[in-house]
């Protein structure tokens, strides 16, 4: 009589922790897939746009819905180069930083949108980003900030940004100096990470503690003293 | 050359291989115990840093990684975090004076061994999981802390009066004030032991710094489990003598070719001295009675004033020498090695001089008073660590020297005077109520002299006006004590007994030229 119960709870968390696998697994080729499908794009990639000249350009490159993709490595498919224009993106699409995925991105093109404002966090971690393209709104300004970029193109629907400056360089010294180094992480970035032997919190902590012999060296001299001692002394206390 | 070999055997006489390890064991009882209260001074920068996120502002960015960088939040800023570690000193001594009170009463009531092996345990856990633990498993919360150290701060207390009680069980009136004297550097090779360790493990991280030193200190609790005799009694010895005549009849020119004495020891039967073999003690004095012991009272509150002095002096230096001198704070450590050097030889001559004298008040009383003008010198000195350090010894001989004295040598003579010898355990009670009572005044000196700086906007030169006020004061509380003591001196006897003859022979030659105006 248990038996068809358990064979059903069996099922049940087959097909859930199958789901779960595939949701893990499949969630971030999801997410790539997903930009360049955006079912707020009314319309294809256009011809003339940047992003469709880069990918004609080279060998290996594929036009994909709204990206161009490096599909030259068979396991991963690399997207390069993004065109999200006139897909009525808002401040809203990028609270989930939904770019974050794409580490190998070059070339990102935002133009008639009704974004207010892009910061640097939206795009973290895109060292290879280098250029941008977001509407002239009143406060949007590419990511970053001025001292972000080395070029900036501005006329009255876009602002071009291109070439990320070396952030570590305008903020040399911020890292504290012993302990980490600093490395390029996005237009405006950096991050400090801790140098060889260095780990834990603000890098502070250096080389493994030797617990086991330090105990063990303790231990052994702490039963030796007290027995030495317990030997001279304590052996004749006479108790009452 | 005989006279060494005459001193070796003296000394063999004295002292058994008991008091060797007895003055070895509390010494590093004591030293242990400090070390671990310097752990928490020597990293409270790094532990500060482990508590608040790295700083940023407008100019200066905030670092990523967060995980790395501005994970732990406990406080804001470093500035931040320093009026906390300021509470937790401030917590740690006033918890710390009330546990003398009822440490001294617990030693003399159970077996002081037992009672310094639990209190060194028990504040090795409390130290580990206060340092350790909270680390390991990243749990960093005020008031837990805040609860940890109060818990240290009474299972600290129970060392000094257990350690003061035991040498003064085992060192007698006569030798008391030099060997106590000596006895007193443990504190600080405490600190220096400390430290040491500190600075050998904080690389790899502060939570090692306490895993060391408190795991130091347990095994020093299980060791003095095992190997302390707290009592000559417990091993068939003859308690030392405490009363002043019978101190005459051992002095050291008494005794015969073969250097036996009347208190040569493990020779029980052909002695006078009743030796008992029994474990029964006297029954322990009660507080109040303590208290009302002649002599208690003065001492107590004028180690008030003293360990007042001693600890703002300690507290304020850095802030002193960086605003007088521009000198780093860590000069001010290496400068008050030379204040304890000076604090310890004072000691040991100040006790050496009043175990001759066997009188301890003129000698506390005259090194206080040349305390002034150490101090006033201290306050004058010029631009040079070496001047300075010299200085520093000297008001460290000064201060420091009566300090000690007050605290062990005269503690015991307090808690083993004639008035209750051999009827009541009193040794523990006495010097918990006297260093209990010099805690409370330290915890007052922390709070008063930031309060004079800073809320009465007051020079340096009268933080140093108030020292020499409260050293003063420490000895007008002693005042009483010394004119006992000085009218009790011999060589006051003497000079009384002179004046006595001397009006006696004025007397009868004024009866005379009477007679011979009459006749």
């Amino acid at each position: 009589m248990a038996n068809p119960g358990r064979s059903f709870a069996t099922l049940l968390l087959f097909f859930v922790s199958c789901q779960w696998c595939l949701l893990l697994t499949g969630g971030q080729e999801d997410n790539a897939l997903s930009l360049c499908q955006l079912s707020s794009c009314r319309s294809p990639l256009v011809d003339d746009g940047v992003v469709y000249t880069m990918c004609q350009d080279r060998h290996g490159l594929q036009v994909w819905g709204r990206c161009c993709v490096n599909v030259t490595d068979t396991t991963h498919n690399v997207t390069i180069g993004l065109d999200l224009s006139g897909c009525n993106i808002n401040d809203e699409f990028f609270k989930e930083s939904p770019l974050l995925t794409l580490t190998h991105l070059q070339t990102l093109v935002l133009d008639n949108n009704p974004i207010t404002v892009l910061s640097s966090e939206d795009v973290a971690g895109l060292t290879e980003l280098n250029y941008i393209s977001v509407p002239t709104h009143s406060n949007c300004s590419c990511p970053g900030g001025e001292e972000a970029w080395s070029q900036h193109i501005r006329t009255v629907n876009t602002t071009v940004c291109v070439e990320q400056t070396s952030t570590c360089t305008i903020y040399d010294g911020s890292c504290p100096a012993t302990s980490s180094h600093c490395v390029e992480d996005g237009p405006g970035l950096f991050l400090c990470l801790c140098n060889e032997g260095y780990y834990g919190y603000k890098c502070l902590r250096q080389g493994t503690f030797p617990m086991s012999a330090f105990l063990a060296g303790l231990g052994s001299s702490t039963v030796v003293a007290a027995v030495v001692l317990w030997v001279l002394q304590r052996r004749h206390v006479k108790t009452a | 050359m005989a006279s060494i070999g005459r001193m070796w055997r003296q000394l063999k006489t004295k002292y058994s291989i008991y008091h060797v390890f007895v003055f070895l064991l509390t010494f590093f009882s004591y030293a242990f115990f400090h070390a671990t209260r310097k752990t928490f001074s020597n990293i409270k920068t790094t532990i500060s840093s482990e508590w608040t996120p790295q700083f940023c502002n407008a100019t200066e960015p905030c670092l990523r990684p967060e995980k790395i960088w501005m994970g732990h939040h406990l406080f804001d800023s470093s500035s931040d975090a320093e009026p906390f570690l300021g509470w937790l000193d401030s917590t740690f001594l006033i918890s710390y004076a009330v546990g003398l009170y009822i440490s001294g009463i617990l030693g003399d009531r159970f077996d002081m061994r037992k009672v310094l092996s639990l209190g060194m345990c028990l504040s090795a856990v409390v130290v580990f999981v206060f340092g350790c633990l909270t680390e390991w498993v990243h749990l960093y919360s005020q008031p837990f802390y805040i609860i940890l150290f109060v818990l240290n701060g009474l299972l600290q207390s129970t060392a000094w009066p257990c350690v003061v009680a035991i040498m003064g069980n085992w060192f007698g009136k006569s030798t008391r004030g030099l060997v106590l004297g000596a006895w007193s550097a443990c504190a600080s090779v405490g600190n220096i032991i400390g430290a040491l360790l500190v600075s050998q493990v904080l690389d790899y991280g502060y939570e090692y710094a306490f895993l060391v030193t408190s795991a130091v200190l347990f095994a020093g609790g299980i060791i003095n489990f095992f190997g302390l005799v707290p009592s000559p009694k417990d091993v068939g010895l003859p308690e030392p003598e405490d009363g002043d005549d019978d101190d005459d009849s051992v002095s050291s020119g008494d005794e015969d070719e073969t250097g036996v004495t009347a208190r040569t020891p493990l020779v029980q039967s052909d002695t006078d001295s009743p030796v008992t073999f029994t474990q029964t003690r006297p029954q322990a004095i009660s507080f109040f009675q303590a208290v009302c012991l002649p002599g208690v009272i003065p001492y107590s509150l004028s180690y008030a004033c003293l360990k007042l002095v001693n600890y703002s002096f300690f507290f304020w230096l850095p802030f002193y020498l960086h605003s007088q001198y521009g000198w780093k704070e860590t000069v001010a450590d290496e400068i008050s090695i030379y204040y304890d050097v000076g604090g310890i030889i004072g000691g040991m001559i100040g006790g050496y001089l009043s175990d001759r004298m066997k009188k301890r008040a003129p000698t506390v009383v005259t090194m206080l008073l040349l305390a002034l003008p150490s101090l006033w010198g201290y306050s004058a000195s010029p631009n040079n660590k070496t001047i300075n350090a010299v200085l520093m010894a000297v008001a460290g001989f000064f201060i420091g020297g009566p300090a000690n004295l007050i605290s062990s040598a005269i503690s015991a003579d307090l808690g083993r005077q004639d008035l209750i010898k051999g009827n009541s355990e009193a040794l523990s009670t006495v010097t918990g109520i006297v260093d209990g009572t010099g805690s409370v005044g330290a915890s007052i000196g922390q709070i008063l002299v930031p309060l004079l700086h800073k809320q009465l906007h007051l020079d340096w030169h009268w933080v140093f006006y108030f020292f020499m006020l409260m050293t003063l004061m420490t000895v007008v509380c002693i005042l009483p004590m010394l004119v006992r003591e000085v009218r009790s001196m011999k060589c006051f006897l003497n000079y009384q007994l002179r004046r006595q003859a001397a009006a006696l022979v004025q007397d009868t030659h004024r009866t005379d030229r009477q007679h011979s105006l009459n006749s």
